[in-house]
């Protein structure tokens, strides 16, 4: 429960529609994507100015009350997974698009706005905003700064990271700031290079400045079909050796296709690996490219090839694609979907220690992935009526991440580590480099109250590990010692 | 040599060995401020042992690679020690097929670029061509964020860099990011220390993404002593369906400049889209090379002020208009609004109000009073001195470089 007093401010600074407090509402907000892992919020607010969340997190700050930012909740990591007694700030009703300004290829849009809206707002004047996550049709544009999104087409096109200019930021003491700029090469520090993909720790973005990028004359979208994925992967080697740049390669396992099929009937063939391979760019040269990706898959093994003929079959493919976690649900009663990522040359390898937990832990994986940055999306399958399946679950998933981390990989490509992985950050960061971390984020938000516990590790959800400890400023500038 | 001198020396020549320390001479100032030695750890740890002698005593530390932007950003309030990265060099990890390669700090780019294009069986590069970039080490190009033409297509060291490793003035060895390009694990210090003009960390190793080389290049230019047709011109290429990797004006030589990339095939037909759709002429590939040889290193060659201006794309006409007779050099990239100018020094007055006028900002990268340009953002700049104060508090690492006297 909120104290009564910042009940009031924030019911003023938000208005009664803006506020809710009803523990029944409250439930709706306990979890993001990770439904496992469920609080509920004190209160949830809904701003709907930059000035209304400034005059929100002021007011939590002076209160010393943790908050976590929200937009539409389908991150995967529990990184919006709220504080128990603290406040949620939803960034829902702040969706406005608020200036498309094609000259200087920009668009400056509220953090609510979802990641499809701003494609099909210059889409017809030829443009696109080029991260495509697979939640993109419900996921927000403040959500996809926060983690740093990806998607398919970010082989070619770069992450979130690369497609913002600047934005307004309201810190975590509710003070409002510029970060980057219009104009590019603002003077100073990168500041906003690091609250990207901070996972909403650092403070809150309430308008974005993106890059749009100019439609490219014609795309070619070829399905493969391979009987083992250790032949599709060769495929996707010898792509990229061959020096070509796809704008996306897909790969998904028989399992994951099978899952798919139930739900899309996109009529992928019934075959051990299926590859889905984009190329985009002037008409020539995409078709070049393509003819030279259907060789490559036939000297793979491939043993079909279907090239897209129109944009409704291409539209088929990647729908079947983007189904992949939803259709689990077809096949398994629960899942858990793991986002580690591995060099590309390390593929055939780690998919068959994959292969081989499966068998020992006896739980069927699927494997959907980013093949083209090494990004695997393994989903491991579990009934969670059987006793103890969502704990052999986790450790088989956990076990797939340290494989990725021993072929020199990460633990996340794109779902960001949230509250799910925090505990794992030591398994690929030295105390030295997550006590780096830990000064920034209090450069940021020194009282820790701007999404506590997620992206870093912190000792009361992972144990006291060794080397946790943070230097204090003082002891640093050699002011005063600790005992 | 001075008493306390002697005794600093002997202190990092245990740190180093005799032979890695030695005297500061007239050529090791920094912005005019004269360090007393330069110190040239050989790795990581002997890094770390420099820095934290160095803060425990209140020394002041400037990190140098190749020493060719060492007069980017303001000149230190102090410089007690140069650490040199002559000797922590390499190339640590390639691995052509992941298109990824891990680099030591002191490592010329040069050397860099020689060994990519060299691997068997793949021809690659890392897509950064700083100004002046003869001796230029990774690290300095990173700490700098220096970039030229191809930012226009791949970005600059913030978007290439995926992972670095560093070190505090206290000695805390860090690393962010990896050796994968997708990867969102933990923050993305690498980002803060891209431009930090050396006032963060010792940057010791960077993983880069790299690119295929390209199988063939065609150039378009546009010649013309009309700077609205030069900027009309670029304007026009940005709007249509193809992939420069860079889109260059040049003043007073009078060139629009486009280049691409890509399969001969690709390259030829994007060339030709340019050619039939706004103009220009596509080049042999011998009048390509005179080219670009003319324009290298433009606006840096020749006597004057250099300074580097950024604007939105749409204000660029203006800014040249105002700008083509009183500067002596102007290299833009139009379709980011940034760029380099050369001038007289005393024109430095027209060209701040010209800029100002155009919307823009500017930062003097060589002449009377280089700075690392300034911040309007109260707010911004306070978080700035925060991140300073968390991670070097004693501000051992350059001092005053950074804006606002970070």
């Amino acid at each position: 429960m909120l104290d009564a007093a910042l009940q009031e401010r924030l019911r003023a600074a938000v208005g009664d529609d803006g506020m809710i407090s009803e523990p029944a509402a409250l439930q709706t907000y306990a979890c993001d994507g990770l439904t496992g892992r469920r609080v509920s919020p004190a209160a949830v607010v809904l701003p709907t100015t930059t000035g209304q969340v400034a005059q929100v997190v002021r007011a939590c700050a002076e209160s010393d009350v943790p908050f976590v930012a929200r937009g539409a909740g389908t991150g995967l990591s529990g990184g919006a997974l709220p504080v128990a007694d603290g406040v949620v700030i939803g960034l829902s009703r702040m969706r406005a698009i608020l200036d498309v300004d094609l000259e200087n290829q920009q668009v400056t849009v509220q953090p609510g706005v979802t990641n499809l809206e701003v494609s099909k707002a210059v889409r017809p004047l030829g443009y696109f905003y080029a991260p495509d996550p697979s939640s993109q049709q419900v996921c927000t544009i403040g959500g996809n700064v926060a983690e740093n999104s990806g998607g398919a087409h970010c082989l070619k096109y770069g992450f979130t990271t690369h497609h913002v200019l600047a934005a307004t930021f309201v810190t975590a003491r509710g003070e409002i700031a510029q970060l980057g700029g219009s104009v590019r090469d603002a003077a100073g520090y990168d500041l906003l290079g690091v609250v990207i993909g901070s996972e909403g720790t650092l403070g809150i973005v309430t308008e974005v400045v993106l890059r749009i990028v100019r439609v490219p004359e014609s795309t070619e979208t070829v399905l493969a079909a391979f009987s083992t994925m250790g032949d599709a992967g060769e495929a996707v080697s010898r792509i990229i050796a061959a020096g070509i740049t796809p704008a996306a390669i897909e790969m998904m396992d028989r399992l994951a296709i099978q899952a798919c099929e139930e739900i899309v009937h996109a009529g992928y063939p019934d075959c051990g690996a299926a590859l889905i391979v984009e190329l985009d760019g002037p008409a020539v040269e995409s078709s070049a490219f393509l003819r030279q990706v259907l060789d490559i898959c036939t000297a793979s093994g491939s043993t079909e090839t279907r090239v897209a003929a129109s944009e409704s079959e291409r539209a088929l493919i990647w729908k079947a694609r983007k189904a992949a976690f939803a259709s689990m649900g077809r096949i398994s009663p629960s899942y858990y979907v793991q986002d580690g990522v591995i060099p590309r040359t390390r593929l055939r390898e780690v998919l068959e220690s994959i292969g081989t937990l499966s068998t020992t832990y006896g739980l069927r994986v699927a494997n959907v992935f980013h093949a083209g940055d090494g990004n695997l999306h393994p989903l491991v399958l579990y009934d969670d009526t059987e006793p103890g399946a969502s704990d052999r679950a986790l450790e088989l998933a956990g076990l797939i991440l340290e494989s990725c981390i021993a072929a020199g990989g990460s633990i996340t490509g794109e779902h960001g580590v949230g509250s799910d992985k925090a505990c794992y950050m030591p398994k690929m960061f030295s105390p030295g480099s997550i006590a780096v971390m830990g000064r920034v984020r209090d450069a940021f938000d020194a009282s820790d109250i701007c999404n506590p516990g997620k992206a870093l590790p912190t000792p009361r959800l992972c144990g006291e590990v060794p080397g946790m400890y943070r230097p204090h400023a003082i002891e640093i500038a050699g002011l005063a010692d600790r005992l | 040599m001075t008493s306390s001198t002697a005794q600093e020396s002997s202190l990092f020549t245990e740190l180093v060995g005799a032979a890695h320390v030695r005297t500061a001479r007239a050529d090791d100032s920094v912005g005019g401020v004269m360090p007393r030695l330069v110190v040239s750890p050989g790795d990581q740890s002997e890094v770390a042992s420099v820095l934290s002698a160095a803060t425990a005593r209140g020394l002041a530390v400037v990190a140098r690679g190749g020493g060719t932007k060492l007069d980017w950003g303001s000149p230190p309030e102090r410089c007690d020690i140069v650490l040199s990265t002559s000797r922590i060099t390499g190339i640590v990890d390639h691995e052509p097929a992941d298109l990824v390669c891990v680099v030591r700090a002191g490592t010329p780019l040069a050397l860099v670029q020689d060994t990519l294009a060299a691997a068997p069986g793949f021809r690659q590069r890392l897509m950064l061509d700083p100004p002046q970039a003869g001796a230029a080490t990774i690290g300095g190009v990173v700490a700098t964020a220096a970039s030229g033409p191809l930012r226009t297509r791949f970005g600059t060291a913030r978007d290439l860099v995926i992972g670095a490793s560093f070190v505090l003035a206290d000695g805390t060895v860090g690393r962010s990011g990896g050796k994968v390009v997708k990867n969102v694990a933990g923050f993305d210090v690498a980002k803060l220390l891209v431009g930090s003009l050396g006032t963060l960390a010792v940057i010791t190793e960077v993983a880069f993404r790299l690119h295929p080389l390209p199988e063939a290049s065609r150039t378009v230019v546009l010649e013309s002593r009309s700077v609205s047709d030069l900027c009309a011109f670029a304007s026009r290429v940005g709007q249509l369906q193809v992939t420069p990797s860079l889109v260059d004006i040049h003043w007073p030589q009078g060139v629009a400049v486009v280049r691409f990339d890509s399969s001969e095939l690709g390259a030829g037909v994007q060339a030709e889209r340019v050619v039939h759709d706004v103009g220009g002429r596509v080049l042999s590939d011998d009048e390509a090379t005179t080219l670009h040889a003319s324009v290298a290193g433009s606006p840096w060659t020749g006597e004057g002020t250099v300074c580097a201006v950024a604007m939105l794309p749409a204000r660029v006409l203006e800014l040249l208009s105002t700008l083509s007779a009183t500067c002596d050099a102007v290299s833009l990239r139009p379709l980011l609004g940034t760029g380099e100018l050369r001038f007289a020094a005393d024109a430095l007055g027209t060209v701040v109000e010209a800029v100002r006028a155009a919307g823009g900002r500017m930062t003097i990268r060589r002449g009377d009073a280089p700075t690392a340009g300034s911040v309007d953002d109260a707010v911004a700049l306070e978080l700035m001195r925060s991140v300073k104060l968390q991670l070097d508090p004693a501000r051992t690492l350059s001092p005053g470089r950074q804006v606002g006297g970070i």
